[in-house]
């Protein structure tokens, strides 16, 4: 089963972005690797998943929401918001998030809550302690009802999950992570909930966490794929690459230290620790 | 049937009767596996909830235990598999190998190629325990 969703999906996005197999393989694997890939017959090893994943274009640092959220009763405003938010233009988005005519054109609660979330969105990377940040993800759920029954408060729950683990504050992260995901199969299927997933495995791997990173991402595929969607899909296949190179790394860091350790209790021999 | 994912090594210097004894008893496992939250013994086996960095959240274990190997059957919630412990004394030192067995049809969505270096490192860990603990019996 495994094998042919990671394939089949490999093989949408580059058809979905006109990428051909030799383009897309050049100077990673062979073309006929690649064919066996998607075909559901083979899996690679994970450097080249991530390298495949990084062509693709499926590095996620930026988030696009599917649909977007209505910040204010003047269109324009809301339009631009959500262009200079795809373009990934955060300090331009946060400077207009800040001009005096947006800000008097917010009329309801629910604009209020998605005006509070794209700050917090291009604060996330601009915020040097997150701070800033934080207060913005609060003052969103701050306008929503108290029992978190929307997707954007899910997500504003989620976000502070993720500035909290950038920061390494575990507790706040988790119970944060808890909080959001608590109602996300009760609540009406939009595709934005599966940035959910996404943002719950990034959080964990900040806080090192990575069988829950993995957890998370098992769950977002079964969530996503039981919606008959693909939305954050490919997304979700690299960082679980991810996660698996970065635990890769330590493994190999742990082995040389235990064969420091092996060698020194099988030959009472004093290793160097501290070499020069 | 089961085909081994990776296999974690510790070495300890402790007599190996004991540390087979201790991997026997169902309870030892809180000693050495931090992330256990509730252990229940039940008919059906050991009945396990976990908090976090686990593969499943639940799980029923059964042990049992031949000559050099000790053997958990694992049934989770998520993922079944195995854990052969082998002990093999040398030179003084008790060689502890920990190989992670898993069906060859999981139900899992992502590649097993992707799981099979952040299990490895889950379990080093907690065998880095067991190996501290067996030290001190």
């Amino acid at each position: 089963m495994e094998k042919q969703l990671f394939g089949k999906e490999i093989k949408r996005i580059r058809k979905e972005k006109k990428i051909s197999q030799s383009a897309l393989t050049e100077g990673i694997c062979s073309q006929s690797m690649l064919s066996f890939i998607e075909s559901g017959k083979y899996v690679p090893n994970v450097q080249i998943i991530v390298k495949l994943c990084n062509r693709l274009d499926l590095d996620t640092d930026q988030l696009i929401l599917n649909d977007h959220y209505e910040i204010s009763s003047v269109e324009k405003f809301s339009k631009k918001c959500e262009e200079l938010c795809n373009s990934h233009n955060y300090v331009e988005l946060n400077d207009f998030l800040c001009r005096e005519s947006v800000l008097d054109s917010i009329d309801t609660g629910q604009q209020m809550q998605a005006y509070y979330y794209y700050l917090a969105c291009s604060q996330f990377h601009m915020d040097r302690d997150g701070r800033e940040c934080l207060r913005s993800f609060k003052l969103s759920l701050a306008e929503s009802d108290t029992t978190v029954t929307s997707t954007i408060s899910m997500l504003s729950l989620m976000g502070a999950a993720a500035v909290y683990s950038k920061f390494g504050k575990k507790g706040s992260a988790i119970s944060n992570i808890e909080k959001a995901m608590k109602r996300v199969d009760a609540v009406e299927y939009e595709k934005n909930l599966n940035i959910l997933f996404y943002l719950q495995a990034y959080a964990y791997i900040n806080l090192n966490m990575l069988v829950d990173a993995h957890n998370a991402i098992e769950s977002g595929i079964e969530f996503i794929t039981s919606h008959d969607t693909h939305y954050m899909l490919g997304n979700l296949f690299f960082l679980a690459a991810k996660i698996a190179e970065k635990a890769e790394e330590s493994n190999q860091q742990r082995d040389s230290l235990q064969q420091s350790a092996i060698f020194e209790k099988l030959f009472s021999e004093k290793i160097f620790k501290n070499i020069p | 049937m089961n085909k081994p994912l990776f296999t974690n090594i510790a070495m300890i210097t402790q007599k190996k009767e004991k540390v087979q004894a201790f991997l026997e008893k169902p309870k030892s496992i809180l000693k050495w596996d931090s992330d256990i939250s509730l252990l229940e013994e039940q008919a059906e086996g050991l009945r396990i909830s976990r908090v976090h960095q686990s593969l499943n959240d639940k799980e029923v274990i059964t042990i049992k235990s031949d000559n050099d190997k000790v053997t958990y059957h694992i049934k989770g919630d998520r993922l079944d598999y195995e854990v052969m412990f082998e002990l093999v004394e040398e030179d003084g030192l008790l060689e502890v190998s920990e190989t992670l067995l898993l069906p060859e049809k999981t139900n899992s969505h992502l590649p097993l190629k992707l799981l099979k270096p952040i299990a490895k490192h889950a379990f080093a860990s907690n065998l880095e325990n067991l190996a501290a603990i067996a030290e001190q019996l």
